[in-house]
């Protein structure tokens, strides 16, 4: 009998309220590999959550992902930002993050690589290919983890 | 001694007299024999009269081939003879005479009288004058270019010589005893007669003329005479044509390279080898205040450069003359009244006729306002690529909305799940709504940019009124407490975006403001370091200060819960900057409400 796979848990970083739900309803399709654990919607509640500050200092009901889906415009502090801060608190700058952006501006995927992303992706604006973004971002990782795991 | 021919009575009388005579006197008769001699003669012949009387005539001839007969032959024909012989001293040496001899008849037969007088010294003198003669020619033909005149007290020139009168036509037989005007054209008669006089008076000069084409620098040179009278007048003229046309050029050049650079709108000038100026333009003193007396001769540290920045201007100049090559520097300036200019110089080398750099010229433009529009443009330009990124990130979201939404509705409706088919449909309702107001607010911003009407002179009041007019809706609503300032103040500007700012300014307060207990919303207008400031407190939410500075980006909203793009602010700073103000924002954080501020060049307190 196959061990079952590890599921890979993620955090959604999202102020758009569509947007969110587009990746979440793709993640859906995708349950036994990956789990949405938080979806916050501006930049300061993200690093809030991740550095376990004010409402977040629980780390049972705010557990720390094994993955943060980040998008780069956000109110009050922005993707960039929390990227930053991130890879500079030692307790989480070794999650993997994943920039998720409609940005393609080059200068936008080289600031999120230089600042410690392990992806950029564009937001596609054909449904199709977001469903196949989203696949293939959840198998990824998660046969990468198992890897890890094994 | 028996005189043949002497008168007899008083002849001792006579003798006497003829041994007062300078000249000697010889008594000779017809055979060539000496009957007489007076003292002079003796003298001439170095002999005592006793050797002189009873001698042959021949014996004191400095001439070997002397025959007596001969004179005798022609004194026949001819009352007297006279020539330049010599005779001879009894030491050798011979004595130059002149002599003339007469017969006269005595006794039925002739007795010969020879007057010499002695011309050793004058030969002498003569010699000597002949050789001064030779050396005034050669001096005076190999004076360069050059004639030499001599005059007298009536202007009449009394010698002309020299190659330049010869060459000019003006030679001795055309000038001698004519005056200036007699024999000089018209129009250098009166000048040079006037110097003449001058030079009669006393007065030694130099005077430069014209000659018609020609070009003469003239020596006038009074000569005065033994008693210190000034009969004699001299002039030594030059030719200097080649050398003044050369000159002439020269100052034409010069005259070029002045009009030209001193009406060039930049700083030009001028430096040697040792970086001292040369040269400065009427520029170079409007600019650093320096009058070009006080520059010239002078490096720049001497001029007040400071320490190092005169170093690198030195280092720069060196380098033209040391590879002999143009060089750029560009430098900023701090001028007493404290602002800087960027200056852009120029360093050119120029060339010796030697081929050597023997100065450096420096051209320097002010570029102050080039740099400032250059950093405005650059601004310019970086605001328009993070609006265009905005722009098509901003409106690129709610298509990817639309389209994701659209294939989620295509799936929930053929499972027949109708209640996640509404709710797609209202993420596409809301998508598409968002893009429309983006569209509106974008338009709005691209007229923000551009003043719409002429400025004018408007009252504070009324732009105020006209935007609470517009937001009367809201107000009526919300209804917070309104403080507006009464100042009579008028600002200038375009109405319609002025009202826009209030308008602006006004809603986000209302809209900040309406969760806490009392909303109360002041506009004001005070006077800050001599500007108006104007005002808009709220006791609304505040904001954190951490989040300030993106409150001006377009499309930035720091609350998304409020309706709104937020191109609000964004909108109120492009006014403000069109109109040459400036804008901010304070809030000494969440929950201790917001002050935007901002100003307007132009307004002003209207004393009623």
């Amino acid at each position: 009998m196959k061990s079952p796979l590890p599921v890979i848990s993620i955090l959604l970083v999202e102020d758009d309220p569509a947007h969110a739900e587009i990746v979440l309803r793709n993640l859906c399709n995708l349950q036994d590999r990956v789990r949405c654990i938080a979806h916050l919607s501006d930049g300061q509640q993200a690093l809030d959550y991740l550095q376990r500050v004010g409402k977040h200092t629980d780390p049972r009901s705010s557990p720390r992902p094994d993955l943060v889906l980040l998008d780069l415009r956000l109110p009050r502090v922005d993707g960039f930002e929390v990227l930053r801060r991130l890879k500079a608190t030692e307790a989480v700058s070794h999650i993997p993050v994943v920039v998720l952006s409609t940005s393609e501006a080059e200068g936008d995927i080289a600031t999120a690589y230089r600042t410690g992303a392990c992806s950029y992706l564009v937001k596609p604006t054909e449904f199709a290919a977001y469903i196949d973004l989203i696949r293939g971002l959840g198998h990824y990782w998660s046969d990468l983890n198992r890897f890890h795991g094994a | 001694m028996e005189p043949h021919g002497l008168p007899g009575a008083g002849e001792a009388g006579l003798r006497s007299t003829l041994d007062y005579v300078k000249d000697g006197i010889f008594f000779i008769d017809a055979g060539g024999t000496v009957v007489d001699a007076n003292v002079a003669a003796c003298e001439q012949l170095g002999r005592a009269r006793s050797e002189v009387i009873g001698a042959s005539v021949a014996a004191f001839s400095g001439r070997s081939d002397f025959e007596f007969g001969s004179v005798v032959t022609r004194l026949q024909s001819e009352p007297h003879l006279s020539y330049q012989t010599t005779h001879l001293h009894k030491t050798g040496k011979r004595v130059d005479v002149d002599l003339t001899i007469t017969r006269m008849p005595t006794q039925g037969s002739y007795l010969y009288v020879g007057i010499a007088r002695d011309v050793t010294e004058r030969a002498r003198v003569e010699e000597e004058l002949r050789q001064s003669e030779q050396r005034y020619r050669s001096l005076v033909e190999n004076l360069p270019r050059s004639a030499i005149m001599l005059f007298d007290r009536e202007l009449r020139f009394l010698l002309v010589d020299g190659p330049e009168a010869a060459a000019n036509g003006f030679t001795r037989a055309v000038m001698v005893g004519l005056t200036p005007s007699q024999c000089l054209p018209p129009e250098v008669a009166p000048g040079t007669e006037s110097s003449m006089r001058a030079v009669l008076e006393g007065k030694r000069f130099s005077a430069e003329r014209s000659f018609g084409e020609l070009r003469y620098l003239s020596e006038y040179v009074p000569l005065p005479n033994s008693e210190g009278e000034i009969e004699t007048g001299m002039i030594l003229a030059q030719n200097v044509t080649e050398r003044y046309r050369a000159a002439q050029a020269l100052a034409q050049r010069e005259r070029q390279f002045r009009t030209l650079t001193n009406n060039l709108p930049d700083i030009v000038v001028r430096l040697d080898r040792n970086h001292r100026y040369m040269y400065a333009n009427p520029v170079f003193e409007a600019a650093t205040g320096i009058p070009l007396q006080d520059a010239l001769g002078k490096n720049n540290a001497e001029l007040g450069m400071p320490a190092d920045q005169f170093e690198r201007w030195q280092t720069a100049i060196q380098r033209v003359f040391d590879l002999e090559e143009s060089a750029r520097l560009e430098d900023d300036f701090d001028r007493p009244d404290g602002t800087r200019l960027t200056w852009e110089a120029q360093l050119v080398p120029e060339r010796a006729e030697s081929g050597e750099v023997d100065s450096v010229l420096i051209i320097s433009r002010d570029v102050t306002e080039r740099r400032l529009r250059e950093e405005e443009l650059r601004h310019k330009n970086d605001e328009l690529t993070r609006f265009t990124y905005t722009v098509s990130h901003d409106l690129k979201s709610p298509l990817v909305t639309i389209q994701s939404f659209l294939g989620f509705l295509v799936e929930d409706a053929q499972r027949g799940d109708s209640e996640r088919v509404a709710r797609d449909v209202s993420f596409i309702k809301g998508a598409a709504d968002r893009m429309a107001a983006l569209l509106t607010d974008l338009l709005q911003l691209s007229r923000a940019g551009r003043k719409q009407n002429a400025s004018e002179r408007l009252p504070l009041s009324q732009l105020v009124n006209d935007a609470l007019t517009m937001v009367a809706g809201r107000i009526a609503i919300e209804k917070p407490t309104l403080v507006i300032t009464n100042e009579p103040i008028s600002v200038y500007g375009d109405r319609t975006r002025l009202v826009e700012v209030f308008q602006n300014l006004i809603d986000n307060a209302v809209k900040f403001s309406r969760s806490v207990p009392a909303p109360r919303i002041e506009l004001l207008a005070e006077q800050v370091d001599g500007e108006i400031v104007f005002r808009v407190r709220d006791n609304g939410i505040g904001i954190d200060s951490r989040y300030q500075h993106k409150l001006f980006g377009l499309f930035e909203k720091l609350h998304p819960e409020m309706e709104g793009t937020g191109i609000g602010l964004a909108l109120i700073k492009r006014i403000i900057d069109v109109h040459g103000g400036r804008v901010w924002v304070e809030s000494a954080g969440p929950g201790h409400g917001t002050t935007v501020s901002f100003t307007l060049p132009g307004s002003k307190r209207e004393e009623s």
